[in-house]
């Protein structure tokens, strides 16, 4: 073994001790979490952004929008329960403008019993109801997931883009649905909810989408709409 | 030539298939290499890009990495890219203890921890659950060992026995390589480059969707690499080029229910090579003669697996697989196929099983040559059949802390009968960030087909020339003969290791082990007259420590060392104990200049291979990757920088050199 090769191997080693001693004494227990937290971050920001894309592709029928003269009123999303990516939708919103609208984002929970009694009112959840029809877009984050079905329900024939990344959501009813499919983030389009409704999803949309039928409606399978034709209600 | 025309046809129908996609009006997904991702950026992606980026946690595998009990890499993707190797026999590199060197342009001796002579007969090799272990040879032939890089998923390398799970022949290590679903090589890729080694390559894939269950991919490519350096007049390499293309398909049927099916094809011929080789004659005289090696094959294989929780489930996998190599005279055609089932569960809430069977089916036929030919009264052609089982047993022995694995595999093949291979492994993780492992296996290597009937012919001669005497008029062979009455070789393995994730960025990982090797199959001295026997024994010993150390947010380092003593012991040729280096070492940096340049570094050193004559060198590779849009990238490597040439496994050198490839996706 010549010098020059036995130093190539002390050198390697040597580098290699100095990194490891180096960062020993860093801490042990943050480890694990910063790393969860840095994915959780990674998908918040590509689930917000991908919502944006949603709300671009998105034709809302006319009469939707109550516009000012000189201001177009924004496109209204409500986050319905705990969505955990409510800041990074706020971060992705800002500055955003489709078709000249601005995007405004309004939080809602569920109403809980009023003090003193044992059930939430009946006229809070209808508020609760109504603040959701009347948005342009619902998100549903992970606390609804029990109330989900009777949302959806409360919410057909309504011209509102429903969106979750709750599990089973599109089978469910819902429009567009998020899931970690293959390790990327994948959509679900339930196109029978849309077409209840007077809403238009961009072909370009719905062919990356998964296309999912509703179990509990008995439809035949209709040819897909493309886009830009007027069909009917 | 039928395989070569296959491999044209699949070269057609692949870019056929890359003019339909228009047709048919399916949007590809783009897949993005984009890393850090904020929300006001994400706003501005295109669904295409957002649905190309992926989430799954690093962790996630990293986590289980941590708790196996047994000396596992898992080589990604990306380390395979950024080290610059284009070929999977040198990505192994990357493996800590796993020595590799190149003895031509197209073949390699693979292996951890001792016996990686020649083809290395104690290393399981797995391309998708696949064997490319050739049980004729008792090895792998790297040259055929091709895959397209982008859509290689991970190789997993296992060092020290597998044997419970994989069988016969993993004494020494398992390699596994592991492709990726179609669902995740979606879109077009295509690639091409060249340099002064890797005169010229190319490939072009094709991935798209049938439906929203089933995604398919189709792909081709083509290289051509010059030779090794001669040392000396008497030596001599030639190029070597490989045709190669094969098509997948993945269905995700629901209800957790994955399919999948492939079929593939690959060709090279024209290799010449001169080799020595002994002539008919009274007296014992050989001449030098240019051969042309020719290999091509084929596989199809199909898988289908529904796996609903932790360990529960099962899994069936069937192939057929067919080689037909030219190689110095000699001819071998091989026809292999398998079938393997596994069943997963759980029994109460402490013993999780793993169960399979698995039946393997290889028949040859081989024309000798005249350096290795069969000793007389052989057959001509062969077939072997093996059925094995195995179970598996992992115990909780205390929640979350200590655990136990139980299991043998038992097996029945035509040669050697009845093989049982048991392990026990116990392990420990007194927190979830580190495992302190220990394991007790035995495992076995069965005889090839050449050792049992095969004959190395040194030379022809007239015996009674040969005894000084008068001409007898025949001329044999003398050389060494096989021997069908060998036992399998036995190795009884102790084994342990700690790993531990001292921060995110930081992970170690120590191994070692002490083998003892009974029964092995070797060459007597002197090698004349005499055959193959199971007189040899012999014991290794060594360990391997490997560090991951995420630097900064944009640099990555990680390094290994490796250590292996062989010793052997018997009435036997001692070749064995040279063929091993005793250190190794490694280092790679991989660097973020700017989210569109990456500058890659790597270094090896690798002791001294007394039984070739080569003396240690240590290699430095450089590569510089420019992504001028996020589709299309451009990278030029060097490679082997530090030394102008250097021996590895043979008389032949390996060069400094360099190339360059460009890549676009969309």
């Amino acid at each position: 073994m010549n010098l020059g090769n036995c130093r190539g191997l002390l050198l390697i080693g040597l580098c290699g001790i100095a990194a490891v001693l180096a960062v020993c004494p860093a801490s042990a227990q943050q480890g694990s979490r910063e790393a969860e937290q840095r994915e959780a971050a990674r998908v918040a920001a590509i689930k917000a952004g991908m919502v944006v894309n949603f709300l671009r592709y998105t034709t809302w029928p006319s009469g939707s929008f109550k516009d000012a003269e000189d201001r177009k009123a924004p496109i209204v999303v409500t986050l319905a329960g705990d969505t955990g990516f409510a800041s990074a939708l706020a971060d992705a919103v800002r500055g955003v403008t489709i078709g000249g609208r601005e995007i405004e984002l309004r939080q809602v929970s569920y109403p809980t019993a009023r003090r003193d009694e044992t059930a939430p009112r009946q006229e809070d959840i209808d508020a609760y109801y109504a603040s959701l029809r009347g948005s342009h877009a619902v998100f549903f984050g992970r606390s609804e997931s029990t109330r989900v079905t009777e949302s959806l329900r409360k919410l057909e024939g309504a011209d509102v883009l429903t969106m979750s990344d709750l599990g089973g959501f599109a089978e469910a009813g819902g429009m567009l649905g998020m899931v970690v499919r293959e390790k990327r983030v994948a959509i679900d389009a339930n196109e029978d909810a849309v077409k209840a409704t007077a809403l238009k999803l961009s072909s370009r949309l719905l062919k990356l989408a998964r296309i999912v039928r509703s179990p509990a409606r008995e439809e035949d399978s209709r040819p897909r709409d493309d886009g830009g034709k007027e069909g009917s209600r | 030539m039928k395989f070569h025309s296959a491999a044209v046809l699949m070269v057609l129908a692949s870019v056929a298939a890359g003019v339909t996609p228009c047709a048919l009006g399916q949007q590809a997904i783009t897949p993005t290499r984009e890393k850090e991702i904020d929300p006001q950026r994400a706003a501005q992606l295109s669904i295409e890009e957002l649905m190309g980026m992926e989430v799954t946690s690093v962790a996630g595998v990293e986590q289980q990495v941590l708790t196996t009990p047994a000396a596992i890499t898992v080589i990604d993707e990306d380390e395979v890219r950024r080290t610059g190797h284009r070929w999977v026999a040198e990505a192994l590199r990357l493996a800590p203890g796993v020595y590799v060197g190149q003895s031509n342009t197209s073949s390699w001796s693979v292996g951890p921890r001792g016996f990686s002579g020649g083809l290395a007969n104690k290393t399981l090799v797995l391309m998708d659950g696949r064997r490319v272990y050739d049980p004729i040879q008792a090895g792998t032939f790297w040259d055929v060992q091709d895959v397209l890089l982008e859509d290689l998923d991970r190789i997993e390398v296992i060092r020290g026995p597998g044997a419970t799970l994989f069988g016969a022949n993993a004494i020494n290590g398992v390699i596994n390589i592991v492709n990726k679903s179609t669902a995740d090589t979606q879109g077009v890729f295509l690639e091409a480059g060249g340099g002064t080694f890797e005169r010229g390559f190319g490939s072009v894939r094709y991935g798209g969707r049938i439906n929203e269950k089933a995604t398919y991919a189709v792909w081709a490519k083509y290289f051509n690499r010059a030779p090794l350096e001669a040392a000396g007049p008497l030596d001599s390499d030639s190029d070597f080029d490989l045709t190669h293309a094969r098509f997948r398909t993945d269905i995700d049927a629901g209800d957790d229910l994955k399919l999948m099916f492939e079929a593939d094809a690959y060709s090279s011929f024209g290799a010449r090579a001169a080799a020595r080789v002994p002539v008919r004659a009274p007296t014992a005289t050989t001449e030098r003669r240019i051969f042309e090696n020719d290999v091509r094959g084929g596989h199809v294989l199909g898988r289908a697996e529904r796996f609903t929780g932790d360990n529960e489930g099962w899994s069936v996998l069937a192939y057929y697989d067919r080689t037909e190599r030219a190689l110095t005279g000699s001819e071998a055609e091989r026809d292999s196929a398998e079938i393997d089932a596994r069943y997963h569960f759980m029994l109460g809430e402490r013993h999780a099983l793993a169960t399979g069977i698995e039946y393997y089916f290889t028949t040859d036929r081989l024309v000798p040559g005249s350096s290795t030919l069969l000793t007389p009264g052989s057959p001509a052609a062969d077939s072997m059949n093996t059925v094995s089982a195995f179970v598996q047993d992992t115990i909780t022995l205390q929640e979350d802390r200590w655990f136990a694995m139980l299991g043998s595999k038992v097996e029945h093949n035509d040669l050697t009968g009845v093989e049982v291979q048991p392990s026990a492994r116990l392990w420990w993780t007194p927190t979830d960030r580190e495992t302190v492992w220990g394991a007790v296996s035995r495992a076995v290597r069965t005889p090839s087909r050449f050792e049992e009937h095969g004959f190395i012919n040194f030379f022809f001669a007239d015996p009674g020339v040969l005894a000084g005497g008068p001409p007898t008029g025949q001329i044999v062979p003398f050389g060494l003969s096989g021997n069908p009455n060998l036992d399998s070789e036995k190795a009884l393995v102790y084994e342990l290791g700690y790993r531990r994730r001292f921060s995110d960025r930081v992970t170690l990982d120590v191994a070692t082990f002490l083998s003892q090797y009974d029964d092995l199959i070797s060459i007597p001295t002197p090698a004349v007259g005499g055959s193959f026997n199971n007189n040899g024994e012999a014991e290794v010993y060594g360990g391997e420590v490997a560090v991951v150390w995420q630097a900064a947010d944009n640099w990555r380092l990680r390094g290994a060392y490796s250590y292996a003593e062989v010793n052997v012991s018997g009435p036997v040729s001692l070749s064995d104990e040279g063929n091993t280096p005793h250190n190794m070492a490694q280092l790679q940096s991989f660097l973020d200049i700017t989210e569109n340049l990456e500058l890659n570094a790597a270094a090896y050193f690798v002791d001294r291979v007394e039984s070739q004559g080569a003396s240690s060198y240590t290699r430095v590779d450089i590569g510089l990757t420019w992504r001028v849009t996020p589709n299309f990238d451009v990278s030029i490597w060097g490679q082997n920088l530090l030394e102008p040439r250097h021996n590895e496994f043979s008389s032949l050198q390996v060069e400094r050199s360099a190339y360059v490839v460009a890549t676009l996706r969309f």
